[in-house]
């Protein structure tokens, strides 16, 4: 890497130019110029970053109107812009970094106001590693970032993987002591060494392994190559990959209220891959319904999977789930989203009548109480009717007796913590010999007619 | 015969006073998890309600009445699921018969052999040598139940098959010895002496003196708990969710109850 700034000067008029003295931070003793600083050495891929200052050592303002550096493997940083007024005694500092690419001796310049110049050495030692860039292989440095490109993820093809190669550049032997692959597990690796370390790379020979990118999930994965200490950034994305048209079925496909029915999730040829995701259920009605939901998990949301080279997502291992119409008029809407493709099913629950689902009565002395379990889909149950009979048939006392409930159920519905679902309990006083009631018709009317029930009536 | 002079509708009072109308109750039942919840709803739109006890591995429910057991309790409940009795047991599952009349109730501790009469307000009352002295029992028997204070109803199984027998709880004496066809797996008795048991993959329901009423469920059964009047809780051998079985005659069903998170 070559390593240059160049900054324009630009000096004052009239002004002599005054004596600046480059320095060390850390030493504040000045270099003399022309003289060499040796910046010591590093491993190959590692950096070393010096800070400097240059001070203005005369007894006049001086003006810092440039700072060049050349060679390869140098840089500086943290310089202002010049032209840069300095008085008597100030400083200003910058860093000068030394990032080699492979082992050997470096050397460069650096060159302050067009006029001193100091001569840069280091040297790099170490392995150095490298990367499959394109036909060849490029250096890479410490805390380089690799990017493995975007991938679909769980491909059945064979996974994305990258050459990386270690190679020994000094006269001397070199122990790898780790080389390690962490983080994502969607990065694998290192894959196809000779030798796992600890091992020993002689002078001037290589090792080449492989890294492997094959995620299973979608979006970005990072990871970290680790070579006897120094690490390179290893990232990727995974997106999801294309699954066939998919449809949600509805079994049965006409629903009505309170019903257990079962849906799918079909496509239409087998999946190329795996892949999850959720089949999201609402209900379009303003109050919600407590009682429409999956039965496994019980709620509006269900986890599925679909396996690669299949036709039918799993619900817990089964191609189908369970869920309740509810109890509530109004449109049931499934939407399911798998890689890129949502789907939805809306199925219309049509308003009826109030069902009744049970009756149970209970005598007590001179009363009976009449239980009427049921839900009315419309919530606007107006009127209840009950019709008591002996054996065989007539109706007993004054025929039909009828009640207005609209108020009642208006209240009752106004916190629909049950959906339509109620119990409705009636209250009769019975004079006369109560055993001869042997059964009860009863009618509920709501906005969608008249719902009716009966019961027999045994003790 | 006296005649019916009148019957007079009292609702309008009732629900004016907001005590008419209210969220209906299937009945209680004992989940997979070992909680005991309440059952809100209609058939085939059940609402879960939170465990009312946890740790429970035996439960029956009818009615306004229940009892659980769990490792080291006997406990009746009334319709509230508030404690009106409770007693200590060993550890294990046991068989319940609910009363027809009243919170009482029998227990079979399987692990001991012992029969205990539960009854909220005395101390556990062993009735063993009642249940020795039919000498019919060579094993634990299925299921048991309570139709009044003098007899217990079992479901017991023998080299000549499976019966449904009425003993005396003060001598023994076995006064009704009913089969039941093709009993292959575990049973329940109802407050009203109904027996409900599985054949294979079907449930069977048997009431003496009508014909046996078979429903078939999607796999065998392992295990069948009362869970409100007219209803059965099963659970199936191959792990799905719980079915809630309606048994009342002429309105049977079978229906799955959500699993409610724990």
């Amino acid at each position: 890497m070559t390593g240059k700034v160049a900054l324009c000067a630009a000096a004052c008029c009239g002004m002599a130019f005054a004596q600046l003295a480059l320095s060390p931070v850390s030493t504040g003793l000045p270099v003399p110029v022309s003289q060499a600083l040796d910046l010591g050495s590093v491993e190959t891929g590692d950096s070393l970053t010096i800070a400097l200052q240059v001070t203005n050592t005369s007894s006049a303002f001086a003006t810092l109107s440039s700072v060049t550096l050349s060679g390869v493997g140098f840089t500086a940083g943290g310089l202002p812009d010049l032209p840069l007024q300095l008085a008597t005694g100030a400083s200003q500092q910058f860093q000068l970094v030394f990032a080699p690419g492979t082992a050997g001796a470096y050397s460069g310049t650096l060159t302050i106001n067009d006029t001193d110049s100091y001569t840069l050495v280091a040297h790099a030692t170490g392995a150095t590693l490298l990367v499959q860039q394109g036909s060849g292989m490029g250096v890479l440095s410490a805390g380089a970032t690799v990017d493995f490109g975007s991938v679909v993820r769980g491909s059945s093809v064979s996974p994305v993987s990258l050459s990386f190669r270690i190679d020994n550049p000094t006269g001397q032997a070199i122990q790898i002591t780790m080389l390690s692959v962490t983080g994502d597990a969607a990065f694998s690796g290192p894959l196809e060494l000779a030798a796992l370390p600890p091992f020993r790379l002689d002078a001037g020979k290589s090792a080449a392994f492989r890294v492997a990118f094959s995620p299973q999930k979608s979006g970005t994965a990072a990871g970290t190559l680790t070579l006897n200490g120094r690490t390179v950034q290893l990232t990727g994305t995974a997106t999801d990959p294309s699954f066939p048209t998919f449809h949600i079925v509805c079994d049965p496909p006409v629903l009505a209220s309170g019903q257990q029915a079962k849906v799918s999730i079909k496509f239409d040829a087998p999946a190329p891959v795996s892949g999850s995701s959720t089949l999201d259920m609402q209900f379009l009605y303003g109050k919600g319904d407590p009682t429409l939901l999956f039965i496994t998990p019980a709620g509006r949301s269900a986890p599925f999977t679909v396996a690669a080279g299949t036709e039918s997502a799993l619900f817990s291992g089964q191609t189908t789930i369970d869920f309740q119409t509810g109890t509530t008029a109004g449109t049931i809407i499934f939407t399911a989203t798998l890689g890129g493709q949502t789907e939805t099913l809306s199925l219309v629950i049509p308003a009826a009548p109030v069902s009744i689902d049970s009756i149970r009565t209970v005598f007590a002395t001179g009363q009976m109480t009449v239980s009427v379990s049921a839900f009315d889909n419309t919530r606007s149950a107006s009127q209840v009717s009950f019709t008591f009979r002996d054996a065989s048939g007539t109706e007993l006392g004054a025929g039909m007796l009828t009640s207005d409930v609209t108020s009642a159920f208006q209240q009752y519905f106004q916190n629909p913590e049950a959906g339509g679902n109620f119990v409705l309990r009636g209250a009769f006083s019975v004079s006369g010999d109560a055993t001869q009631v042997k059964s009860v018709d009863v009618g509920m009317v709501n906005s969608a007619g008249t719902g009716t029930g009966s019961a027999k009536i045994t003790e | 015969m006296r005649r019916i002079l009148g019957i007079v509708c009292l609702l309008n009072a009732c629900v004016q006073a907001q005590t008419g109308i209210a969220v209906p109750r299937v009945g209680c039942y004992r989940d997979r998890g070992g909680a005991f919840r309440p059952l809100a709803g209609t058939a085939g739109s059940f609402l879960p309600g939170a465990a009312a006890r946890t740790g429970v591995v035996s439960a029956a429910c009818w009615e306004a009445v229940a009892v659980v057991k769990t490792e080291q309790t006997l406990e009746i409940l009334d319709a509230g699921l508030r404690t009106v009795g409770s007693w200590p047991a060993p550890a294990g599952q046991v068989l319940i018969g609910l009363s027809r009349s009243g919170p009482g109730a029998l227990a079979y501790i399987n692990e001991t052999g012992q029969l205990l009469r539960l009854q909220p307000g005395s101390p556990a009352r062993a009735l063993a040598d009642a249940w020795t002295q039919s000498g019919l029992f060579e094993d634990a028997p299925l299921a048991i139940g309570s139709p009044d204070r003098a007899h217990m109803d079992a479901v017991v199984r023998t080299a000549a098959g499976a019966f449904l027998a009425r003993v005396s709880l003060l001598n023994g004496a076995v006064s009704t010895w009913l089969p039941l066809a093709d009993l292959d797996g575990p049973a329940a008795l109802t407050p009203g002496g109904a027996a409900v048991y599985a054949a294979g993959s079907n449930l069977v329901i048997f009431e003496p003196g009508a014909d046996p009423r078979s429903l078939p469920l999607p796999a065998r059964l392992a295990s069948i708990e009362l869970s409100g009047e007219g209803w059965v809780a099963v659970q199936l051998s191959d792990g799905s969710p719980l079915l809630a079985v309606r048994i009342e005659r002429g309105r049977e069903g079978v229906f799955r109850i959500p699993e409610a998170k724990p």
